[in-house]
């Protein structure tokens, strides 16, 4: 890395390590069928490094590697690629969860390390009285492989639970797109309740689960897997994705609004390149904003006691009456009934 | 298809009969210096393209408002230009204004009609794609099978559920459905990789081809969960296939702790209300099956 590298990354940054999720997704692709020509095609990846050990690859390239595998018509891929990386020996970071004491720890570290399994993806708690909620956000613009991959993170969570805990009772998976022809199959595969069409990709995990017990928690392996953990770290940039760098400070701003050319200058671009790299990343400026200022409002509605006014001053509108307006737009209700 | 269009043929072929004779009654035949070859083998070109485009038409549509539009455009066209003809051969008096009009006024009307009727077809085309699309989908997409399997996927099961639930009522014959699931199997999925989990669902499939009758169809309905459809059997056969059916996988694995669970749901021909469509009856089926594992049971027969 250089002196002048941006303080994120974007497509073209190598930042997964390939052998990590490449050839596993690639011999499940083609038992079913695909051959490699097919789906490595446009990836600039060759077969032969997938088992070279640091060889990394940029975020373009999975993506097209996903966009190619989705092409095939196997709803259980996003599926088996998250019980894959779960048992894949050489991925520290899942033996790190798999030797945890409890949910609440595997997930810390998870969080801590997660640049080393899904860096696209970012997370956001909500607690609430009787569940936490874990939102996925992407880090960078990732089109229509999005829930793919939200799917692989969310099936690993939900393969962890079930494998730990003994059942996935007291989960509730949120998706964004809506419920397909074939819902009831799926239905199958997550072995556990599925909310269609949401506001995000994400898992609402009961309270009491978290502290519950792991089945096979061990000290020792834990110690083993955190220490190469960090030394992973250390070869991998620890950077978020252009989009998650810009939506943090635009969010570390509110009340006050970061203009365009603010938002440029904090990330060292011009205003035309930080709009031409947004748009790369199927966004803008006022998308950004947007979705920045809905995350905290629902937040802030769940969490405290506030009213129109307090949240309007909050997320920076100018008053009450355009604030109900883009909440009623986010959620499709006003925010008294929202707060019901 | 051109019968179809006799009357309007004849109809206006006889109305360009008539315009010939009044041409040739008005008009005299101009000396031979006086006509201009190559404006009329311009003409005649132009008239030979308008009737062969009549033709076309008539050839190839079936009778419809659209066809008539078109028909009517290309025939405007076809008489205007063969007008255009004789006026190079006749000359017409100054004083009847008559002919001058029939020949130029009917070319754009046509034309206008000929655009009518060519946004009619574009717009049926449309609707032709459209139809094409939803049945290829269904007959010819190989995005129905399952490509680990090579058998069918929920999309079809659903369609073909839907159908012999239809016959079902209709004939007042016996129809069960067995949801099979592979307990244990993700456990092996962890002990053996994925590798083997594969392979273990594409023998599993390949017994169950085998295994079952022609008439039964079988579909690989989500991970290690498949369904049998099975028309005019009873759930007590059903259940003789189920044991079949355990057997053959216990001699295929005898010692990884894989077993069968299954739901057998019998359509009876009494109370069909219950059920309305395949979407619900694979739901209940599948709950079904949940409920048969929590209880460690291998099988279970529901009459709905």
């Amino acid at each position: 890395m250089t002196a002048t590298a941006p303080p994120y990354f974007s497509y073209q940054d190598k930042v997964l390590l390939m052998r990590h999720q490449v050839p596993d997704l690639l011999d499940m692709a083609k038992r079913r069928g695909a051959n490699s020509a097919q789906l490595l095609s446009g990836t600039r990846l060759f077969e032969p490094d997938c088992q070279k050990p640091q060889y990394r690859i940029d975020a373009a390239a999975w993506l097209k590697l996903v966009g190619n595998c989705q092409q095939l018509p196997s709803p259980e891929l996003p599926f088996l690629t998250a019980s894959a990386l779960l048992q894949n020996p050489y991925l520290a970071l899942c033996q790190l969860i798999n030797t945890s004491d409890n949910l609440r720890q595997a997930l810390a570290q998870l969080l801590y390390f997660r640049q080393q399994l899904v860096p696209f993806l970012y997370v956001q708690l909500q607690s609430g009285h009787h569940s936490t909620r874990i939102e996925l956000r992407p880090g960078i613009g990732l089109g229509s492989q999005q829930q793919f991959i939200a799917k692989i993170w969310l099936s690993l969570m939900l393969q962890l639970i079930r494998q730990q805990l003994g059942s996935t009772a007291g989960t509730v998976i949120y998706l964004r797109c809506p419920a397909s022809k074939t819902a009831a199959a799926d239905q199958t595969l997550w072995q556990t309740e599925v909310r269609y069409q949401q506001t995000f990709n994400g898992i609402e995990i009961a309270n009491h689960l978290w502290r519950q017990p792991f089945l096979r928690p061990n000290a020792e392996a834990f110690q083993n897997a955190r220490r190469i953990c960090r030394q992973q770290q250390r070869l991998l940039p620890k950077r978020p994705g252009v989009l998650e760098f810009a939506g943090k400070a635009l969010l570390r701003a509110l009340p006050q609004l970061l203009s365009p050319e603010q938002l440029a200058e904090t990330m060292a671009l011009s205003p035309s390149a930080l709009k031409r790299l947004l748009a790369q990343h199927h966004t803008s400026y006022s998308q950004l904003l947007d979705e920045v200022r809905n995350q905290l409002a629902v937040s802030l509605l769940t969490q405290h006691e506030l009213s129109n006014k307090q949240l309007a001053e909050r997320l920076g509108y100018s008053d009450e009456h355009n604030f109900r307006r883009a909440f009623k737009r986010w959620t499709g209700l006003i925010p008294s009934l929202f707060r019901v | 298809m051109w019968r179809q269009h006799l009357d309007k043929l004849c109809g206006s072929l006889l109305l360009l009969l008539l315009a010939i004779l009044l041409a040739f009654q008005i008009g005299d035949l101009k000396a031979d210096g006086r006509v201009d070859w190559w404006d009329s083998l311009g003409e005649i070109t132009t008239l030979v393209v308008a009737a062969s485009w009549l033709c076309l038409i008539v050839c190839s549509r079936p009778r419809g408002p659209v066809t008539n539009w078109l028909f009517a455009g290309s025939f405007l066209l076809v008489f205007s230009y063969s007008l255009d003809v004789l006026d190079e051969v006749l000359s017409y008096p100054d004083t009847i204004r008559l002919m001058s009009w029939l020949e130029s006024f009917p070319a754009p009307v046509g034309m206008v009609l000929l655009t009518f009727g060519l946004l009619g077809w574009h717009r049926e085309q449309l609707a032709i794609n459209r139809q094409l699309q939803v049945r290829e989908l269904f007959l010819r997409d190989h995005q129905l099978l399952d490509p680990l399997t090579q058998l069918y996927g929920p999309l079809y099961l659903q369609a073909v559920l839907d159908r012999e639930l239809e016959l079902h009522r209709q004939q007042q014959q016996p129809l069960s459905l067995l949801m099979l699931d592979i307990s244990g199997f993700s456990d092996y999925n962890r002990r053996f990789g994925i590798a083997a989990g594969d392979h273990l669902l594409t023998q599993f499939s390949e017994l169950l081809t085998h295994q079952l009758r022609q008439r039964d169809l079988i579909c690989r309905y989500a991970g290690d969960c498949f369904v049998a459809l099975l028309p005019q059997t009873e759930a007590t056969t059903a259940q003789v296939l189920n044991r079949h059916l355990q057997q053959q996988l216990r001699q295929l694995l005898p010692e990884h702790g894989i077993a069968l669970t299954g739901v057998v749901l019998e359509f009876s021909i009494k109370h069909h209300q219950l059920i309305q469509n395949a979407e619900a009856a694979l739901q209940l089926a599948s709950k079904e099956l949940t409920k048969t594992k929590a209880t460690a049971a291998t099988l279970q027969v529901v009459t709905v």
